[in-house]
């Protein structure tokens, strides 16, 4: 842990050391950004990039959102021998799956959007789905879209390895350590204020989840959404039942088997702001029932934790990627409800924006101000009420 | 007081259950080495008991040993393993014997309740509930809204 004092100035400071602001810095210095700070006012691992369920898929049911996750994808297979830390990525695959009729529609359109993309991407026949999905209640299932290339990557594993990789390269990382304003020089916004500290700095980058907002109003600029509440809970370890990771798009629960056994996942709460890590009963419940229904099998197995966690939720939960439009130098990238899986893109996307000027067409659609010039993004392949 | 014994090739009973059984009349001898095994040391464990149980995984190497050792012996306790006296399974053949398996067995044998024998455990008690006990709190519980 770093215990020297703040430095008085930095090229680039990103606010959060989750997964999101440490994807910026590795890929900041990948393309050879030097005297990078960020600055965490909570612990390592503390916020949703140790709390989500660590699904992958590149897959979706729109052309931006898939675009990105194909990104991400190709990034997070790179990711294990350019950190030079083992991710621990396993493409084991994603079978979404759906319950009723127009959410089986939606599967085949967004099908339609993969595979003229290039994503692998199929709708598994009946044989395929009791080869691969044995234990799931084949009464409940309409239809199941397959995607070979999703996976999952233990978030233990990747935020150890951005840590590594980012000490390693003389990124300043420093946690328990809150920021308390944003300075504006005219039009851009210029230091970082931590109590009476004042870091000058010639870029920041806000990937604080469900702090977005509050950075956001250090600034005084407007931002899109609220910091929402979600929950999640894992089992005790089993013998191997359920290979794929599952997202069910009618219950809007997902989950997967860890690699010892344990099925972790989650289901989604009434939405509304909610700053808060208390769990709530009810929503375990919800997530059980759901279980049960479609894994019989896990009926008797007991659960071993359940936590809650927060994101950043956007109006179309979709994540809000670049500068503000409002304040130059002031970067964000927020309003991320697959924001581990996406990671990986955005740390890539924003690292080039920055570093290089280049503003990469698939970051465009995620605009900040696209609410007021394109309106919201259209996605109903996300697992989100 | 009959007096029986327990040999056991596999330590598998914690000390406080041995003390509780020894209270029963019963004396324990764990074998160590299975081959060679002297003669004289079943013939002194045998000495002045009714009967023999025999605890061992599998085939029963032990449980013939015993019988061979004490073949020509003037006065033979009875020997039991994987049958008991009348011919029936006793002791598992098959698997991995656990505590659970044996204190059942081990209490009828003894002609006590198998509660006489605390099992021994570093756990505390299991207050998770499983996925079907949470799934029926579904409509029991408000949601927070």
């Amino acid at each position: 842990m770093n215990t020297l004092p703040l430095p008085k100035r930095a090229s680039v400071v990103i606010i959060g050391g989750g997964v999101q602001g440490l994807s910026v810095a590795f890929n900041l210095v990948e393309r050879g950004q030097k005297d990078i700070l960020v600055l965490d006012a909570g612990y390592w691992q503390g916020g949703a990039s140790g709390r989500n369920g660590t699904l992958i898929r590149p897959g979706f049911a729109s052309v931006p959102w898939t675009e990105l996750f194909i990104l991400t994808v190709d990034e997070w297979r790179s990711w294990s021998k350019r950190l030079g830390e083992n991710v621990m990525f396993t493409q084991r695959g994603y079978s979404v799956v759906s319950e009723a009729e127009k959410s089986e529609a939606m599967l085949l359109e967004g099908l339609k959007v993969q595979q003229s993309l290039g994503v692998n991407s199929r709708m598994l026949s009946r044989r395929e789905i009791d080869d691969l999905l044995p234990a799931i209640n084949k009464a409940r299932v309409r239809a199941v879209q397959h995607q070979p290339d999703g996976g999952v990557a233990p978030h233990h594993a990747v935020m150890k390895g951005l840590l590594a990789f980012c000490q390693r390269n003389g990124v300043d990382v420093r946690y328990r350590t809150k920021i308390s304003g944003l300075e504006r020089t005219g039009p851009r916004v210029s230091a970082v204020l931590a109590g009476d500290h004042r870091i000058e700095a010639d870029c920041i980058v806000s990937c604080a989840g469900p702090n977005n907002p509050d950075i956001a109003a250090m600034a005084a600029v407007p931002l899109n959404g609220f910091g929402m509440r979600i929950e999640a809970m894992a089992l005790e370890p089993t013998r191997p039942l359920i290979k794929p990771a599952i997202a069910l798009i009618d219950s809007l629960a997902y989950f997967h088997q860890t690699a010892r056994g344990e099925v972790v996942g989650g289901t989604e709460v009434p939405e509304r702001p909610r700053m808060s890590l208390k769990v709530d009963v009810p929503v375990m419940a919800n997530m059980a029932k759901v279980y049960l229904e479609m894994f019989p099998q896990l009926g008797e197995v007991r659960i071993l934790r359940h936590w809650a966690g927060q994101f950043h939720a956007s109006t179309d939960y979709a994540p809000l990627l670049g500068e503000h439009p409002d304040l130059k130098d002031l970067w964000f990238s927020a309003g991320w409800s697959y924001g581990f899986a996406g990671a990986p893109a955005a740390g890539r996307l924003l690292a080039e924006a920055i570093a290089k000027g280049r503003i990469d067409r698939r970051m465009k659609p995620f605009a900040l101000d696209r609410f007021e010039k394109t309106g919201p993004i259209v996605e109903g392949g996300i697992v989100l009420a | 007081m009959r007096r029986r014994l327990a040999a056991s090739p596999r330590p598998c009973t914690a000390s406080a259950s041995a003390a509780a059984i020894a209270a029963h009349g019963v004396r324990v001898m764990r074998v160590g080495l299975l081959y060679p095994m002297d003669p004289s040391d079943l013939r002194e464990l045998a000495d002045g008991v009714d009967e023999v149980l025999v605890v061992e995984e599998k085939r029963p190497f032990v449980e013939r040993f015993l019988k061979e050792a004490l073949f020509d012996a003037p006065v033979r306790p009875r020997v039991l393993g994987k049958t008991d006296e009348q011919g029936r399974p006793l002791v598992p053949a098959h698997g991995a014997l656990s505590v659970d398996d044996l204190v059942p067995l081990l209490a009828a044998r003894i002609g006590v309740e198998p509660e006489m024998f605390a099992r021994p455990t570093h756990r505390p008690p299991r207050r998770s509930i499983t996925v079907a006990q949470a799934a029926g709190l579904a409509a029991l519980v408000e949601p927070d809204q």
